[in-house]
């Protein structure tokens, strides 16, 4: 290991974030690139609280002198050491980054949302026990500590509530601290104790818009809803729900330069050695949609239609044809995935067992993720999930129109190995209520949990295996 | 003024560990130059006295300075001595 940097700052691949587990405080640094993590207690994260790339080791010392943490410097040393060596420092500042308002011919793209889809949140607090990263803006934390100041005691200090969402700098937005993987505001009865204190414009911006997706084709925004919480599914068909965006907003410059849009490359893998442009995915998705049959069984479809792009790319007849006439995966092709799959659940189990608590409910659920996992490699049950009609169809049948529309199948994955990867999700949620206690909230709707496990947890990566897609 | 000589090769932990048990608060780290050795520079927790932490570097000492009025300068030179059960 080389030489520690003469001004020392922490990584923006690294991620900081509090926790309180079982009362007592905690400090995990997250590895963004690694998927490593580092802990340590609040009195070790203090010393580094001048870590912020203007310091060197001495101005350091002094920064933690100040901050009245200083007892030896070799600890400071120490802390550095360790960070250093898992490769998680930087030297130097980061240039600051301004948010980037959308180009004109960008903001004036439409939105176009999913169609016949309200929100209706039960405010039972089931996303809000979940994910490992709540993002505040700086004007939004100070909003909830001004009207939760007693909330882990951060209307004194900021940072006992809240780190910086990358690095060391708080310059961008921060991350609330976690309370047994609940974040801090959520009130014991699962309310919001933000929206309760202060009214729902008072709760961070990606809070109220949680769980639209927005992503930029170049056509327009789509305007679709991540499967991650179990109102989504209890919402379907329901009416007099929220819109997932302002209904009065029309074009993506009315959405604010501040709001999350993803925009699609020119070019998206779709298969091995084939690429596709992004109005060709556009057109294709929406053929695709326009094309489901209303009672289908989503794994064959989802199955079926990865064998199209395999064998002919976006072509619409072969795609046409497989939605047609859908096959179910044979036990033999769903094998690898399933096996790679029960391993990165068993590694999460791990993870979470090492610092988690007991209460987590993301420690919980990674454990019922990988009994259900595991029961798949069974032959006899991998049949039965496989066999008839899914006790979830309708859930299935959403969620597949949902990714589609909201071209959430593009990501690290080429195309086909995201619809193979959505097979094996739907599969691995209908094998999940038998792991699921009694009047667990994931029962009615387990793809739910699922899918925010898959994303907030890092249990999609399985799909990243080699002799799958990635 | 009072100069306090320490032993020879006194580990930093440990003058950080003196530091820390009596209450001293560090408040500046000054570099060596040509006009003056490196010390670090502590004050007492009700700021009546300095204490500087002088490295005279090769040929020289390791030493504390405490610079006070008097009295304090006697109450603290007196707390160093006994600490690193050094007379002088």
């Amino acid at each position: 290991v080389s030489a520690l940097p003469g001004r020392p700052r922490l990584a923006a691949h690294a991620l900081v974030r509090l926790h309180v587990v079982d009362g007592v405080e905690v400090v995990v640094i997250h590895d963004a690139r690694t998927g490593d993590l580092l802990r340590m207690g609040p009195r070790e994260w203090a010393l580094l609280a001048g870590a912020d790339g203007t310091r060197d080791f001495d101005a350091l010392v002094l920064a933690a002198a100040r901050g009245g943490v200083l007892r030896r410097a070799s600890e400071l040393g120490a802390v550095l050491a360790a960070l250093h060596a898992a490769g998680l420092l930087a030297d130097g500042i980061e240039p600051p980054v301004s948010p980037v308002a959308p180009a004109l011919h960008e903001a004036a793209r439409p939105l176009d949302a999913l169609p016949g889809f309200t929100l209706t949140c039960d405010e039972g607090g089931a996303c809000c026990s979940l994910y490992g990263s709540v993002l505040f803006s700086p004007l939004e934390a100070a909003r909830a500590r001004s009207l939760l100041p007693e909330i882990l005691g951060a209307g004194e200090r900021e940072g006992r509530a809240f780190t910086p969402e990358h690095g060391a700098t708080p310059d961008g937005h921060l991350a609330v601290a976690l309370v047994d993987g609940r974040c801090a505001y959520l009130a014991g009865d699962g309310r919001c104790g933000i929206h309760a204190a202060g009214g729902e414009g008072a709760k961070p911006r990606g809070c109220r818009a949680y769980p639209a997706t927005l992503v930029d084709d170049g056509e327009s925004v789509r305007v679709s809803v991540g499967v991650e919480c179990p109102c989504v599914l209890a919402s379907v068909g329901r009416e007099g729900g929220a819109p997932l965006v302002d209904p009065g907003a029309r074009t993506r410059g009315a959405l604010g330069a501040d709001a999350r849009v993803v925009t699609l490359p020119e070019a998206i893998p779709i298969a091995d050695d084939r690429l596709a442009s992004r109005a060709e995915l556009a057109a294709w998705s929406r053929l695709v949609m326009g094309a489901l049959p209303d009672d289908g069984e989503v794994v064959s479809l989802l199955w079926s239609l990865a064998s199209a792009l395999d064998a002919a790319g976006l072509d619409h007849a072969a795609s046409l044809a497989a939605l047609a006439a859908p096959r179910s995966p044979a036990p033999a092709a769903l094998s690898p995935w399933l096996a790679a799959l029960a391993a990165r659940a068993r590694a999460r189990v791990a993870a979470a067992d090492t610092w988690r608590g007991r209460r987590d409910r993301s420690r919980l659920a990674s454990h019922w993720l990988a009994e259900a996992a595991e029961s798949l490699l069974e032959p006899a049950a991998l049949a039965s999930a496989l066999a008839g009609a899914s006790p979830f169809g309708g859930d299935e049948r959403f969620y597949l129109r949902a990714q589609l529309h909201g071209h959430q199948l593009i990501g690290d994955l080429p195309l086909a190995a995201a619809l193979r990867d959505r097979a094996v999700r739907l599969l691995l949620a209908r094998a999940l209520p038998a792991s699921l206690p009694e009047g667990d909230p994931a029962r009615p709707h387990p793809l739910a949990l699922v899918e925010a496990m898959m994303r907030g947890h890092g249990l999609a990566g399985y799909a990243r295996a080699p002799r799958l897609g990635g | 003024m009072v100069r306090i000589v320490l032993p020879d090769a006194t580990p930093r932990d440990t003058l950080d560990d003196a530091a820390a048990d009596l209450g001293l608060a560090l408040v500046n780290i000054v570099s060596k130059t040509e006009a003056h050795p490196a010390q670090l520079i502590y004050v007492t927790p009700d700021r009546r006295a300095q204490v500087h932490l002088v490295d005279e570097g090769a040929g020289g000492a390791l030493c504390y300075v405490v610079q006070g009025d008097e009295v304090e300068e006697a109450r603290w030179s007196g707390a160093l001595r006994a600490r690193f059960e050094v007379a002088s």
